[in-house]
């Protein structure tokens, strides 16, 4: 791969190299995130295909559904129709690719005009109460992976993104993969897929990252990044292997003995405790009378106790998914606090840059599952009235959000150089202070620091070129030496 | 600053000595805003009615008419308020505050924009009947022009050694145009980091050591609406803590009363607001 950082130089044909590696990083990180997804969507679709569709359905094939749907929205997207008339486009493209998946996963032998499979998922859906059939889960989990496809293709790839993107996976593919095991089904690619989702993840992590140019990733004095990549790789795969050799059956039976043998001794030493204490021999206690037999039941009031099938099955379908909404908060919980520990660790770290955007996942899962519910509910036009409107993001936007992490970043560095900005100093007071001691970077500071009074204080926005103006000030700037006080 | 008072629908208050421009400004600012002007000079016997206009009888017509007083202008130069007496004081306050006057039972609305420009003199305080409080707090700001400095000064003399420069200024807008303009001072955003910014400044007046009567919640608007109208008026649609920065020594100022162990300590409540101001931390932490 190319050296980045041998690209930053200004210049009319190095811009050309930049922009053209720009590209191929988008289309990589694009990659990633589609990887990092298409994974624990595997995981998914394993366990489903197994417990609801007996294991018939080829999951690798209806994968393919996520990068399509992905590529047809990118297509249909360069079309510049009304939003409306696009998403019509792409959900007769994804109906007609279902059918399709449902005749090749389903009906492979029938004819292409045969309606057979064209009826099969009507009918799949008016049985939906009594059983769950192949057909059902193909246009479920259709919609699932054309919307997800969908999704990404607009959403934003930058390195919030990808914490998300890993965040949110990684969760989703632990409790799948709790749920397996529970269930006893046999997934024999999990270490395959799990391996797959750290190497996506890892590199949309770095490239996303030194994309934004604040990362030491982005500095030519540090070496090779992506040689550095593929040995943590490496060094992980490795440490992998190393343990599933150690932990052999024999091992964890070794090791379930001891345990067994340190708990009877403990029921031992407890007996052998209450053993010193005397104890009176127990007269024989009488025996309770025989329980009168019970009156056989009225057959009429079974009948009217007894529920519904329909509602049985209802009321299991939602305690399963209680279930797993419990699960996946434990989980959430567990990985936030994870995840706390490395950003305090790392922040210890000398260079790294650590940026946080707390209840950036929650706030797109929640609006994700009320956009699911109101989908759900228009259908029978009940749209209560707290669906109705997306709850506003307490969180600033990306672009503010880099804005002011470069700019905490210029105050940081500034501090760490002996010139901290004194807490009643606005960052115009503390710009003219700056200004005097770095006159040589006197009109980068003095954009930056313009940039993030508009962003912090205002309500605009910067664009994708201030953006870039705004992180090339910031390493001009890191560059520049202070003068020195006489 | 007197643009500002002008946008917030406010008025100033300018302790200076003789001889400093006052009059000169005010007319200077009527003028080149297209703007009546009109002054009161302000001596003990003045009456209300000297200022607010009075009801004569036209014997041509017959009718009692109404003859308005100075007060009814679009700028108004109260030279010396201190002098007049508190009942004529009232009057005047009661027209800042209400943007309307009261004569014989007749309420009339003041011209709009309505701006006055009070001053009294800080040194011949005999025989002057100082604004008690609660009026100061009335004024949206209190500036001092002071003395200018020797390149002003040459400058001035340069200016006024031909003819008077005010004849030739010319009006870049008029009453209407800056009404407008004052509708639209409200648009400029206020970030909540920023009006909290403001309500610690004023509590602190509140809670400091020195202070007998710190600042009232009406100190608060007026800062957070003079703030709106400098950012205004330095072309922003927002405001940034510089703004309030600027602002918070006049428009708070002159609503404390230090206590008299500060006074013996030649401490003024603008020493008191710079120390206020260097120890409230302004807001820049980290938004996530």
């Amino acid at each position: 791969m190319a050296k980045y950082h041998a690209a930053r130089q200004t210049g009319n044909g190095r811009g050309r190299e930049i922009a053209v590696k720009t590209d191929r990083y988008q289309i990589i990180a694009n990659i990633t995130f589609l990887g990092m997804e298409g994974c624990w969507l595997y995981a998914i679709m394993h366990l489903l295909n197994v417990k609801s569709a007996g294991g018939i359905l080829s999951v690798p094939l209806f994968i393919t559904l996520y990068p399509l749907s992905f590529i047809v929205s990118k297509l249909v997207a360069r079309l510049q129709w009304h939003k409306s008339y696009l998403q019509t486009i792409n959900w007769v493209i994804w109906l007609a690719v279902m059918l399709l998946m449902v005749k090749m996963q389903l009906f492979g032998d029938a004819g292409f005009f045969s309606p057979v499979w064209l009826n099969a998922v009507p009918q799949a859906i008016k049985r939906i109460f009594f059983s769950f059939e192949p057909a059902l889960l193909i246009l479920l989990c259709s919609i699932l992976f054309w919307w997800l496809g969908q999704r990404m293709a607009h959403i934003r790839i930058d390195f919030a993104g990808a914490i998300g993107e890993f965040q949110f996976g990684l969760i989703i593919m632990l409790s799948t993969f709790f749920v397996i095991h529970q269930m006893g089904v046999d997934f024999s690619g999990s270490i395959a897929v799990a391996i797959a989702f750290v190497i996506f993840a890892l590199l949309g992590l770095s490239i996303t990252h030194a994309r934004e140019g604040k990362s030491w990733l982005a500095e030519p004095t540090r070496g090779h990044w992506s040689s550095i990549l593929v040995i943590c790789i490496v060094v992980s795969l490795l440490t992998g292997l190393l343990i599933t050799s150690l932990v052999t059956p024999d091992f964890l039976e070794m090791v379930l003995r001891g345990l067994k043998w340190i708990w009877n001794s403990i029921i031992e030493a407890i007996l052998f405790i209450i053993g010193l204490f005397p104890s009176s021999d127990p007269e024989p206690a009488e025996l309770p009378p025989a329980p009168a037999p019970i009156a056989p039941i009225d057959k009429e009031f079974m009948r009217v106790s007894l529920i519904p099938e329909w509602l049985r099955q209802g009321i299991r379908v939602t305690l399963v998914f209680v279930f797993l909404a419990g699960c996946v908060i434990a989980l959430w919980q567990v990985s936030s606090q994870i995840l706390d520990w490395m950003r305090n660790r790392l922040k210890g770290s000398g260079d790294a840059e650590i940026t946080t955007i707390h209840g950036a996942l929650k706030d797109d899962l929640i609006n994700f599952l009320k956009r699911i519910l109101l989908k759900g509910l228009s259908i029978f036009e009940f749209r209560p009235a707290f669906l109705k409107s997306r709850k506003k993001s307490n969180l600033p936007p990306l672009e503010a959000v880099s804005v002011h992490q470069v700019y905490h970043q210029f105050l940081h560095w500034a501090a760490k150089k002996g010139h901290p900005r004194e807490t009643h100093q606005t960052p115009n007071e503390y710009f003219y202070t700056m200004a005097n001691l770095l006159p040589e970077a006197e009109a980068e500071m003095g954009f930056l620091t313009q940039l993030y009074v508009s962003t912090r204080y205002g309500l605009s926005l910067p664009g994708e070129n201030e953006l870039h103006k705004l992180r090339q000030s910031w390493q001009y700037v890191k560059r520049c030496h202070f003068k020195k006080e006489l | 600053m007197v643009l500002v008072a002008l946008l917030c629908k406010g008025h100033i208050l300018i302790e200076d000595v003789p001889g400093t421009g006052k009059t000169v400004m005010a007319r200077a600012a009527a003028r080149s805003l297209g703007c009546d002007f009109k002054r009161i000079q302000c001596t003990p016997d003045l009456l209300p009615s000297d200022a607010t206009g009075i009801h004569y009888f036209n014997q041509k017509t017959s009718e009692f008419e109404f003859r308005p007083g100075p007060l009814v202008s679009n700028i108004v130069l109260v030279d010396e308020i201190n002098r007049a007496t508190p009942r004529t004081q009232s009057c005047l306050l009661e027209c800042m505050q209400e943007q309307q006057l009261t004569v014989d039972l007749e309420t009339i609305s003041l011209p709009q924009p309505f701006l006055i420009i009070a001053t009294q003199n800080p040194i011949e305080l005999e025989g002057t009947f100082p604004l008690p409080e609660a009026q100061l707090d009335r004024f949206l700001l209190k500036i001092s022009l002071g003395y200018p400095s020797e390149d002003e000064e040459d400058i001035i003399l340069s200016r006024f050694q031909q003819d008077n420069p005010l004849d030739t200024l010319t009006s870049v807008t008029n009453a209407s145009e800056l009404v407008k303009l004052q509708e639209l001072r409200p648009k400029v955003h206020i970030d909540k980091s920023i009006r909290r910014y403001i309500i610690a400044i004023t509590r602190a007046t509140r809670e400091h050591h020195d202070i007998k009567l710190g600042a009232s919640p009406r100190a608060s608007l007026g800062l957070n609406l003079a703030s709106q109208a400098l950012a205004a008026i330095r072309g922003r649609s927002y405001i940034i803590p510089d703004d309030v920065k600027y602002l918070a020594i006049p428009a708070l100022a002159h609503r404390l009363i230090i206590k008299t162990r500060a006074r013996l300590k030649s401490k003024t409540t603008e020493d008191i607001l710079r120390e206020i101001l260097e120890t409230i931390p302004v807001p820049v932490e980290e938004t996530t």
